[in-house]
């Protein structure tokens, strides 16, 4: 079912270290030996640079709020995880998927990525080429939870958050007047009805501004300008 | 550097080089449990991406609480309070309000 997984794992240590070339606080050669803190978190500066994206230019950040983003970011992979492997171990699965940690998302109520992540994932796949195509390429199958398996988004999970492309799709021919949770989504609705490049920017823009609020419309814009995680869609 | 891999064509091409490291993320994902076997490669993945979202909003709304103070520095109390103030992070409210004391990394707090 996964010809992949695994594979990578001896060559984990060294690649990852090495690739990022930029640990937390001046990690030197004592490191090494351990394991040990340094593993147990993101570096720090990969942190710093998704945190920078999202805050205004003039914005100071702590060490010490570095430092806790840092361990929120693991705390919240082990979560999702746990979840996920929760999920396997009932179906009695050995490996966890992409889409065991999206149901986990979905089920732990960030429904708002899954979407976004749903996408990344078909568009990794697509780019994966055509031999995995045929043996995994399908559209992204997820049982959602048994409590929100009602059709037609009325639960508390988007509708079509943790299907593929042509589900998607499909899912979106949904009226505009269906009622809604989240204030963002019937703009969503919108957007995925053509979904390609659309997809993208301007409505997780609007997200975040909604996450801000709007006390100070200079940063909410600031913002927008600063979004680009998708802008390799386009 | 980074090894070539199966993961290589998203890194260096899509990913861009800034993403957080998959190899790092996948041992996270081991931590978190003896029962952990296998992972897929494309979870780490998906968690990649899903941790800049995770980051930006914790920021986004930990920044939030900064301005209404009507300060510049965001502060580790700041991402507290979003924490608390947001249900969707409860998992978090353990973590942010013991490791000030227990942790060792975070011995100093600054107000």
């Amino acid at each position: 079912m996964n010809p992949c997984s695994n594979n990578n794992s001896g060559g984990g240590g060294g690649g990852g270290g090495g690739g990022s070339a930029n640990n937390d606080n001046g990690s030197g050669a004592g490191n090494q030996c351990t394991v040990r803190e340094q593993d147990r978190f993101m570096p720090i500066a990969n942190v710093i640079r998704i945190m920078r994206k999202v805050l205004p230019t003039h914005a100071k950040i702590s060490d010490d709020a570095k430092e806790t983003i840092q361990e929120c970011v693991s705390e919240y992979i082990s979560f999702i995880t746990s979840e996920a492997n929760e999920r396997c171990q009932r179906e009695q699965r050995k490996t966890i998927t992409a889409e065991d940690v999206l149901w986990a998302m979905s089920k732990l109520g960030f429904d708002d990525y899954v979407e976004p992540l749903s996408v990344y994932l078909q568009r990794y796949r697509e780019h994966e080429g055509d031999h995995r195509g045929s043996i995994r390429g399908e559209p992204i199958q997820l049982k959602r939870p048994a409590a929100v398996a009602s059709e037609g988004g009325v639960d508390h999970s988007p509708a079509v958050g943790v299907y593929g492309l042509p589900q998607l799709q499909a899912a979106y021919h949904f009226p505009a007047t269906e009622p809604h949770h989240h204030h963002h989504q019937q703009q969503q609705h919108q957007h995925f009805g053509f979904y390609g490049a659309s997809a993208t920017g301007g409505e997780m823009g609007g997200y975040y501004m909604g996450v801000y609020g709007d006390p100070e419309t200079g940063s909410s814009q600031e913002l927008v300008d600063n979004f680009d995680l998708y802008a390799h869609y386009k | 550097m980074r090894q070539a891999g199966i993961y290589s064509g998203i890194l260096c091409g899509k990913n861009g080089p800034h993403s957080l490291p998959l190899s790092r993320i996948k041992k996270i994902m081991k931590q978190s449990g003896e029962e952990v076997k296998m992972i897929s490669c494309e979870a780490p993945l998906v968690f990649a991406k899903a941790c800049e979202l995770f980051i930006e909003e914790l920021t986004a709304r930990a920044y939030k609480v900064t301005m209404q103070g009507k300060r510049r520095t965001l502060q580790r109390e700041d991402i507290a309070a979003a924490v608390t103030a947001t249900d969707l992070f409860d998992f978090l409210l353990e973590m942010v309000s013991a490791s000030v004391i227990n942790d060792g990394r975070t011995t100093t707090e600054s107000t």
